[in-house]
């Protein structure tokens, strides 16, 4: 063989694990959501309070790293952080994709809204957060929900704010809903109890 | 290549740990063990006894010479024993008026040629007095390494990577905490936990398994680090008992007698760190300016080891009642809350707190218990610092907290703990079956906002594994908000442990070592059956 120089190296392909591993979450519409290593087995599967189940599988996901020879030559650090950021962006996107399938797969009929063609507005929200449990911080302050659709522009989640401040109709829909909500969360809360 | 790291191994391997490996090698040849000295100190004269295949009562006394020979001098120290082993009734259960058909001196040396000339004029004399002749035979160094090749080399895996693994083993510098994940590919290979075997094939390589055990444990028994040699022949054992069960073969018959010796060297080891705590002031080893960060765990992880050996010996007979004060002298009346590491303390937690409930048994200690469940729920709800699963240990947690002073990997990177637990159920249970009614309802909101998680393997020798591999399924519970008390008793009741193999079972005292030094075993179900052979209700006290 050639002289090389592993040790070194090694160390090199450690910090591009960390940097790709921390890349991902940036990048990714699923970076926030918290991750859990599986030590063993292969199989999921979660028992919910109400008794029902789901199972699921794990799935391999892959992306394609290439380097050409006549590229080596002129490889620079930054050079070789490019294309591992194009492996990101390709690996974000199978990640996506995954979950998406995974949740429309998963999600019930219950908590699924159909929109019936109509445009993504005020009402669509209302709508749609009708349908969620939502949890509250301890001052009563909801927890953040995190989005991932085409149709949450900053442009049109604009144009939705605008239809709130000017429709008091729907404000006050809206006001009201997330007030049951609250309430609805102080009764789960409260109903944490062991009894008997 | 690998005969010769079998006989440097031999060449530098002390009485006790050639002795595990020899006895190992017997019931490779079909005998049965019936008296071994292991975890007792040396009986002069008899080491080991056993049954041949073909009935014959055989003593075995056995010299350590690594590397030398057994000169006149240590020969005469020996010939009244020797004398008494060929001649004297056993005086052992089942056999006390029985006098041994052929006898050995057993050494990892050489014998001088004067001591064979000594040792003929002892069966000479013998031979006189009614004895057959050649009474006392020899046993050397290249019988040893012989039945170490033909019993165990030949049976190992010869792949790159597993004879790459067993050399890393053999250059661990034995001060370090057994590299289980090592250690784990080379006795699934030997013990073809892929394949399909009949009961003999099994047999002879449950005793190859355990001459690679012996071997590959060269470096730490050098250093006379107990905890990893403990850690090996604990997974010897559960391994031995997971093929067993894999092939569908009866224990008692293909493996009882192999992981009997295992059990045997584990207490024997148990035995000699409980002897290492009055030559020291306190806990520590090695390195005291970086105690800080290890201090407590080992603390906490060696009452455990010392409760276990405590509750081992009342139930079994104490081999040295000395040892009974040094553990009970040892222990505090808790452990100080920062012991609480992570996860994979909790089984630790609860061993010590099994032992002292037999010793001092106080309504304290399942408060205490309380108080650790509220203390692990109100970490895992917090905003951030949550305790991590059960599959970090001590080296993890401390890699990770100092990752910047060490400059080293972040052992949690793309792991998150928040808001889940593999251990906050059994601690519940616990709280159930002590009828702590009160605690339990302040607790339960927190318990009801918790994803529970469980590995449960496909079939139950899995779980006898350092990785079920594949055959497992991750599972998360969500406990309903409300619960009605007597619903919960009903089901924290069950302690069944369908998930867990018979053989371990029936060894609860091997089934909760495994789970104190792996606490990723320590499932629910795994605790479940461990709380019902180890809990005593708190007005009891033993001892």
């Amino acid at each position: 063989m050639l002289p090389d120089f592993p040790e070194t190296k090694r160390l090199f392909s450690r910090f591009f694990r960390t940097y790709m591993r921390r890349k991902v979450r940036e990048v990714s519409p699923y970076g926030a959501v918290q991750t859990r290593y599986l030590h063993e087995g292969r199989a999921m599967k979660i028992t919910r309070a109400d008794q029902s189940e789901s199972t699921s599988s794990m799935e391999e996901l892959s992306v394609h790293l290439e380097i050409k020879f006549d590229e080596i030559e002129s490889l620079t650090l930054q050079k070789s952080i490019e294309k591992h950021d194009a492996m990101i962006a390709d690996m974000a996107q199978k990640q996506t994709h995954f979950a998406r399938e995974r949740m429309s797969i998963e999600i019930p009929e219950s908590q699924t809204l159909k929109a019936k063609g109509r445009k993504f507005d005020a009402q669509i929200v209302i709508e749609m957060l009708e349908k969620m449990q939502i949890d509250f911080y301890p001052d009563g302050t909801p927890h953040e929900i995190f989005v991932d659709s085409p149709l949450f522009t900053p442009e049109r989640m604009a144009a939705v704010d605008k239809e709130f401040e000017s429709n008091p109709e729907l404000k006050r829909k809206f006001d009201e809903m997330m007030e049951r909500k609250k309430e609805e969360w102080r009764a789960r809360e409260a109903d944490r109890k062991l009894v008997g | 290549m690998l005969e010769r790291l079998i006989e440097n191994w031999l060449d530098s391997a002390g009485e006790r740990s050639y002795q595990r490996c020899f006895c190992q090698m017997l019931i490779g040849q079909e005998y049965r063990i019936v008296h071994n000295t292991e975890h007792t100190p040396l009986e002069h004269g008899k080491d080991v006894i056993a049954v041949s295949s073909d009935g014959k009562i055989v003593g075995f006394q056995l010299k350590g010479n690594p590397g030398k020979s057994l000169k006149p001098s240590q020969f005469a120290e020996i010939r009244g024993q020797l004398e008494q082993l060929a001649t004297y009734a056993l005086g052992i259960p089942g056999y006390e008026t029985k006098v041994p058909d052929e006898c050995y001196l057993v050494t990892n040396g050489e014998i001088d040629e004067a001591v064979s000339v000594e040792l003929q004029r002892l069966n000479a004399a013998l031979e006189r007095r009614g004895h057959p002749p050649e009474k006392i035979k020899t046993i050397t160094r290249g019988t040893l390494l012989s039945w170490a090749n033909s019993l165990g080399l030949s049976l190992w895996p010869s792949e790159i990577k597993d004879f790459s693994n067993f050399i890393k083993l053999l250059n661990c510098a034995g001060d370090e905490i057994f590299p289980a994940e090592i250690f784990d590919p080379l006795l699934r290979h030997t013990l073809r936990m892929d394949d399909t075997l009949t009961a003999s094939e099994l047999r002879r390589r449950i005793t190859s398994a355990a001459v690679m055990t012996a071997v590959a444990l060269h470096s730490f028994s050098r250093r006379k680090n107990h905890f990893a040699e403990i850690t090996a022949w604990t997974l010897f054992a559960t391994y031995s008992i997971a093929a067993c069960e894999k092939n569908g073969l009866d224990f008692t018959k293909n493996g009882a007698e192999a992981v009997l010796i295992a059990r045997n060297a584990i207490r024997g080891l148990l035995g000699q760190l409980c002897d290492e705590i009055p030559e020291r002031r306190i806990l520590s080893e090695g390195d005291p300016f970086s105690e800080f960060a290890f201090y407590r765990p080992r603390a906490l992880l060696i009452y455990a080891l010392m409760g276990i050996y405590w509750m081992w010996s009342y139930a079994e007979g104490w081999n040295e009642l000395k040892h009974k004060a040094v553990i009970e002298g040892l222990s505090p009346e808790n452990v100080p809350p920062q012991s609480i590491w992570g996860e994979g303390a909790i089984p630790h937690l609860l061993a010590f707190t099994w032992y002292r409930k037999r010793i001092a048994a106080s309504p304290a200690r399942d408060e205490f218990v309380a108080a650790v469940l509220r203390d692990i729920l109100s970490n895992k709800l917090g905003p951030a610092g949550h305790l991590p699963s059960p599959y970090y240990g001590i080296e993890d947690v401390a890699r990770h907290t100092y990752q910047q002073i060490l400059g080293c990997d972040d052992p949690f990177e793309g792991d998150g703990f928040e808001r889940t637990s593999y251990i906050c159920e059994s601690l519940m249970m616990y709280l159930v079956r002590a009828n702590l009614k009160e605690r339990c309802k302040e607790l339960w909101p927190s318990f009801t906002r918790i994803n529970h998680e469980r590995v449960v393997p496909d079939e139950a020798w899995r779980f006898a594994l350092y990785r079920t591999g594949e055959g497992a399924t991750n599972t998360t519970h969500i406990y309903p908000s409300t619960m009605q008390w007597k619903d919960l008793q009903e089901l924290f009741a069950e302690h069944a442990g369908v998930d867990i193999p018979e053989a371990l079972k029936a060894d609860p005292i091997l089934l909760l070592l495994f789970v104190t030094i792996f606490p990723f075993r320590a499932s629910f179900s795994a605790v479940k059956f461990l709380h019902e052979r180890f809990d005593v209700p708190t007005a009891t006290t033993l001892g």
